[in-house]
């Protein structure tokens, strides 16, 4: 059986749980930010389509990322869009699962030794 | 796929690179080392695991029911305590909040409850989940700053724009001489005057939009576009009724002369009104 998500709401759902699990660490680890700028230009490529949005401020420096990421973006189609982001969130997900399970493992020799 | 979809895709990661970069949060390649806090945390689960694992075996497997009977129990007793809730648990509860023991649970045994107070205690008492994908299509800068009843007003009188649009636009440079035989000169003067009338249009307007100022506000060539749209429609049906001319020009006169009319009345019945308000109030 194929386990990924297929549709844009059940990536979304996966994309706010990961979200939840980084902020449950508190610091431990954080949502890397490159990879956070591209799936949220990548999630508005596949939700809206191209980037018809006037320029946000650049005191709002993260927006701003954003938006030159969705810029970038223009012209995939939506739903190459859409798998697209789903592809990106499976290896971010992967790569925190890989960073939490170290965290955990440095935890338990610190408690044995 | 399409190779020119992979290809903007990579741009767009070298660019979030980039930014990550420039932010000096570029990803580490090793994780944090894990702080005291997360030791003494997993610690205490390894210590409580079997405990917790007897009680979930023996809710499961014995008497769910009497459970939920004791839940019942405990609530009738002391209702405060259940709806005191912990507001914490994540939209999409994982495998691991799903197996965690409430403190309501049955186990009252001193030492659990002490780890998990502490446990409770630990978690922030808001975690603010952040939700990475929220994004707010409509949003805009500016707030309205006039009240709705303004803006139903300012929207009941605005209908005649185009038509006052056109007085200004299409006859002030006539009379005020501005054209000549030079086209570019021409063009040149009608930019200028549009341009100023954007920057009036949207200064007015902005405050009219309840969710998005409409397209042909949103950049001047859109302006310009709708304005020539508009004039050459009128210019093309006058144009069309020139056999009609004098017909036209009465019911065009008589039109601009029955809008003033009505907005001399209107000014005239709020002049009343105020001044029977500022009677009242005197």
């Amino acid at each position: 059986m194929n386990s990924k998500p297929l549709t844009l709401p059940d990536a979304l759902a996966i994309y706010n749980e990961i979200y939840s699990v980084v902020n449950l660490y508190d610091g431990a680890i954080s949502f890397p930010y490159a990879d956070e700028c591209l799936l949220a230009g990548l999630y508005r490529q596949a939700l809206f389509g191209d980037c018809i949005r006037t320029r946000p401020s650049k005191r709002d420096i993260h927006d701003y990322h954003k938006h030159e990421i969705w810029r970038k973006l223009k012209g995939i189609p939506r739903e190459e869009a859409t798998t697209l982001f789903i592809q990106e969130l499976e290896r971010v997900k992967i790569k925190l699962q890989s960073m939490l399970e170290k965290i955990e493992l440095d935890a338990h020799q610190s408690i044995a030794s | 796929m399409q190779a020119a979809s992979l290809e903007k895709l990579e741009t767009a990661r070298a660019l979030a690179n980039e930014f990550a970069n420039s932010m000096n949060l570029k990803e580490k390649e090793e994780p944090k080392p894990p702080s005291q806090a997360a030791v003494s945390e997993i610690q205490q689960q390894t210590e409580t695991e079997p405990e917790k694992a007897a009680t979930k075996l023996d809710t499961a497997q014995n008497e769910p029911n009497q459970q939920t009977a004791e839940n019942l129990e405990q609530f009738l007793q002391n209702p405060a305590r259940f709806g005191n809730l912990k507001t914490t648990d994540p939209v999409f509860p994982t495998d691991e909040t799903n197996n965690q023991v409430q403190p309501q649970d049955a186990d009252t045994s001193a030492k659990t409850a002490i780890i998990e107070n502490e446990e409770v205690s630990n978690k922030p008492e808001n975690t603010r989940i952040n939700l990475g994908a929220r994004y707010d299509a409509d949003e805009r800068n500016s707030t309205p700053k006039i009240t709705a009843f303004e803006v139903a007003h300012w929207r009941n009188r605005l209908w005649l724009n185009p038509f006052l649009a056109l007085s200004a636009l299409l006859w002030f440079p006539f009379m005020t001489g501005l054209f000549s035989e030079l086209l570019p000169l021409n063009l040149a003067a009608l930019g200028v005057i549009s341009f100023i009338e954007y920057r009036l249009t949207r200064k007015t307007c902005r405050a009219l939009h309840t969710v998005k100022a409409p397209l042909w506000q949103r950049s001047w060539i859109a302006y310009i576009i709708r304005r020539g749209l508009v004039i050459s429609l009128m210019l093309a049906v006058f144009i069309l009724a020139i056999p009609f001319e004098s017909w036209l020009v009465a019911a065009y006169l008589a039109s601009v002369a029955v809008y003033w009319i009505a907005q001399l009345y209107m000014l005239r019945k709020r002049r009343r009104k105020q001044q029977q308000q500022l009677a009242q109030f005197a």
